[in-house]
């Protein structure tokens, strides 16, 4: 039980982080991004490609990777940030300008992420491949709850980018200006905030945390095409969870959602783990849809 | 070729079915389903379990007559159409479709994980299938199967026109072009949006019917949402709002999706199928997006029908 | 008139949908230093009219001129920098941020330090002040609208336009908001204002035009327009239409 708890928490914290480029990708651009998902894959394998010249580095005390590969996830998060800008420059934005309904605005998400997951197929194929071979002995943290060191460590890294996202929401200018954008657009423009500018920030951000958290899957164990794919239920159910444009919320809504699908899996089977935050997201809709810090509008 | 071409447009005629359903959730009453691979997947499920030829491990497979397992694959999609709407339909458009999303992706588990009912992975064989006793080979029943769907595409495609036509569908079209009339009909404008919903899963569960006794198997790997997908392409190639657009775009988009499938395989090395396939999905997929970029309206160009009610 | 000091509008047409404009062809001028009300009935294009100048929507047609520098094409954030500050009907401050977050949004433009600017808008609004680190969703009708005033006044503007300030306050409230209206024209700002509360607007006005249909209809000193029986009766709350006796 404890150690669902501890799985629940490694696995939250990643979710968290796709999931703060969802809610502010639906608060901002009012959309749901069904292709946010396919940026974590992106990430992933964009920190595979580097790793795959400058190697993993040799392993740095308990863990299995140097600081090549933390190098590597930077890369990574800021291509993958480019890239986001890029998708949305090319598709969405032209939508958006065209005045499109928000059917068009979510197909056109499924179908920039088929495209998306299926470059991966195209370049790596469906095999799974790893950042390292390193193999890891688990460490008894508590009785009976056993984690590896580069849990721990991804745990860490994870909190500290939601730790300096939340301080520069807080205090900068322009995370001010960003939060003001995610209640509304239209009074940010009527105070001079720059809506393009916004946005931009917007998809730059939302892309590198989503690498950090594809590289984090990739390390835990391994990565694979469907690795964004299979997450996207869990982001979005976090994100609407915890209220859109609520950066505490979709940190809430992650690690609740992390847990839920982890603890669940002692009652279910784990064929049916996929479901599980199908079913918090209908419960969230159904009984609080403005999420835990969500505002009623 | 010939057979092959038969073979075709069966399966044209049958997602022609679900592009019409849901041609009837969307385009006529502005319910965003993204989950219609779900409903497709009951009404399949629902046909094989009935009909299937028993056998020992499976607790359904009761091998009951065809036309009670397309029967029974309609009412059980009604229902589910009938519980999940009530659920979802109140929400606003980007919800509602990772909702149903959702319901879909869940649907597909419980068939690949419920192993003594659905046949798991594996999925079930030997289904029913209307008159197969009658035919020799497998071209002449799939010949008469045309025939069928033939005639059941034209009793479905006249029945929609005449429900559309009728008081009732007069009311759905008045809530989806007046939203004050959908607000000062209050409740009942969801009531009339639910009855929509509820009848557009029965057809996309009589499809599902009609595809597994067509093909006589059913597997959940036929089920993911990559023909949620292939759908919604067709209703937006071809137009929505139109019944006839959305079997032109039902046609065109499973002939260039079959189409391009047969000429990765024959250009690219058995070797290399998964780098085609890859291929073939992301042409398509750009195919897709320029349609919705410069050709938003479809192919047949019919106004897109915009259902105020579905914008924030 | 020295117009290239305040705002000048000449033969505006737009609208939200392209080919429908709301506002037909509107002329008007504002000054520093002096108030301006429009009044008319609903659908006239007032509130359109504003959101046009403030670069919100765009326009088919006509000028938009401040301080002598052209406007008119510029996207919103651009008008706000030029010195345009608008405070919008419905929806004006972030009820998701504290008072003072929506008074630095509203100073976006501003490079550099605001403490003054803050300690100028505390000043002129002292209520603020004690809530300064409250999310503004606590404050009452009258303190939102304080705030949405001194947010738009974050960036020193040289006009600012209010759509309906009083709509849903109290009596008592919407005297001080004119009040406060009436001391920051005195101290150098151009205001135009829409307003339902046609006559106690008139009242702290210069001037004031009426618009109909997306048009030009009177115009004059908001005490002739007051005083004219046509007018009082037609949109200040009166007796069926009478044609004025001049325009």
């Amino acid at each position: 039980m404890i150690q669902a708890l501890a799985d629940g928490i490694l696995t939250g914290a990643i979710i968290a982080l796709g999931a703060i480029g969802v809610t502010f990708t639906l608060a901002i651009m009012r959309f749901a991004n069904f292709a946010h998902s396919e940026l974590l894959t992106w990430g992933a394998y964009l920190a595979l490609v580097v790793v795959a010249f400058a190697g993993p580095g040799t392993p740095t005390g308990p863990l299995s990777f140097g600081w090549q590969l933390l190098a590597a996830a930077l890369i990574a998060a800021i291509l993958t940030g480019l890239a986001a800008w890029a998708v949305d420059l090319l598709v969405f934005r032209r939508l958006r300008r065209q005045g499109a309904m928000p059917l068009t605005m979510v197909f056109a998400a499924f179908g920039a992420a088929l495209v998306m997951r299926h470059l991966i197929v195209l370049v790596w194929g469906h095999e799974s491949r790893y950042y390292t071979r390193e193999l890891q002995m688990a460490v008894e943290l508590l009785p009976g709850v056993r984690v590896l060191p580069d849990q721990m460590f991804i745990l860490g890294l994870a909190l500290a980018a939601m730790i300096a996202l939340h301080a520069f929401l807080a205090w900068s200018r322009t995370g001010i200006a960003m939060r003001a954008m995610a209640e509304s657009p239209a009074l940010a423009q009527v105070c001079g905030v720059e809506v393009e500018a916004v946005v931009r920030l917007t998809w730059i951000i939302s892309g590198a945390l989503a690498a950090f958290a594809g590289v984090f899957v990739g390390l835990t164990p391994q990565l694979h095409p469907e690795i964004g794919f299979n997450l996207l239920l869990s982001l979005f159910a976090a994100a609407i969870f915890g209220g859109t444009g609520s950066l505490a919320g979709a940190v809430v809504g992650g690690f609740l959602v992390g847990l839920g699908e982890n603890l669940s899996l002692l009652v279910i089977s784990p064929g049916y783990k996929g479901a599980m935050p199908f079913l918090l997201l209908l419960a969230i809709l159904i009984l609080r849809p403005q999420g835990i810090f969500g505002e009623r509008k | 070729m010939l057979s092959y071409l038969v073979f075709f447009a069966c399966i044209v005629l049958i997602l022609g079915v679900l592009t019409l359903a849901l041609n009837l959730q969307w385009g006529f009453t502005g319910l965003f389903n993204a989950g219609v691979v779900g409903f497709y997947a009951i009404g399949a499920y629902t046909h094989a379990i009935l009909t299937a030829a028993p056998q020992a491990q499976y607790i359904g497979n009761f091998g009951l007559p065809w036309l009670v397992g397309v029967l029974a694959a309609m009412a059980t999609s009604a229902l589910a159409g009938w519980l999940i709407g009530l659920v979802t339909i109140r929400l606003r458009g980007d919800y509602l479709a990772i909702a149903t999303f959702g319901v879909a992706v869940s649907i597909q588990l419980v068939a690949l994980n419920w192993e003594p009912l659905t046949g798991g992975s594996q999925g079930l064989t030997r289904i029913g299938k209307p008159l197969a006793h009658l035919f020799d080979t497998p071209f002449g029943f799939n010949l008469w199967f045309l025939g069928l769907m033939i005639v059941l595409m034209v009793t479905i495609y006249w029945a929609l026109d005449r429900v559309l036509m009728s008081p009732w569908g007069r009311v759905l079209k008045a809530i989806r072009e007046d939203e004050t009339a959908a607000v000062a009909l209050g409740k009942s404008a969801r009531r009339f949006r639910l009855e929509a919903f509820v009848l557009g899963s029965t057809l996309m569960g009589l499809a599902g019917a009609l595809y597994v006794s067509f093909i006589g198997f059913v597997s959940p790997f036929d089920f993911l949402p990559i023909v949620t997908f292939q759908v919604w392409a067709m209703l937006i190639v071809g137009g929505s709002g139109n019944n006839r657009g959305a079997l032109l775009g039902a046609l065109v988009v499973w002939a260039i999706w079959a189409g391009s499938g047969v000429l990765v395989s024959k250009l690219v090395p058995p070797s290399r199928a998964a780098q085609g396939a890859a291929v073939q999905v992301i042409l398509i997929g750009l195919f897709l997006l320029l349609v919705l970029l410069f050709r938003p309206r479809g192919l047949i160009g019919e106004a897109a029908v915009v259902s105020r009610h579905v914008t924030d | 008139m020295s117009e290239d000091r305040g705002l000048l509008v000449q033969d505006l047409v737009a609208g939200y949908i392209r080919g429908l404009p709301v506002v037909r062809g509107v002329s008007i001028e504002v000054d520093r230093r002096e108030i301006v009300t429009l009044i008319g009935p609903n659908g006239a294009g007032k509130s359109t009219l504003l959101k046009a100048i403030a670069g919100l929507i765009a326009c088919e047609g006509g000028r938009v001129r401040l301080g002598g520098r052209d406007v008119t094409a510029l996207p919103a954030h651009e008008v706000v920098a030029s010195g345009i500050g608008f405070v919008p009907q419905t929806g004006n401050v972030f009820t998701t941020l504290t008072v003072q977050e929506n008074l630095k949004v509203g100073a976006h433009v501003i490079r550099g330090a605001l403490n003054e600017r803050l300690e100028r808008a505390y000043g002129l609004f002292p209520p603020l002040a004690a809530r300064r680190t409250l999310r503004a969703r606590t404050l009452s009708g009258g303190e939102r609208q304080m705030l949405a005033i001194a947010r738009a006044l974050m960036t020193e503007p040289t006009l600012l336009m209010l759509d309906e300030p009083t709509a849903g306050l109290a009596p008592l409230v919407v005297e001080e908001v004119f009040r406060r209206l009436r001391r920051l024209a005195e101290g150098g700002i151009a205001v135009l204002m829409v307003e339902q509360n046609a006559k106690a607007a008139l009242r702290v006005s210069d001037r004031g035009y009426v618009l109909t249909e997306g048009r030009n209809r009177f115009a004059g000193t908001a005490r002739d327009l007051l005083d004219d029986p046509g007018v009082a009766a037609a949109f200040l709350g009166g007796g069926p239409f009478v044609a004025p006796r001049n325009r």
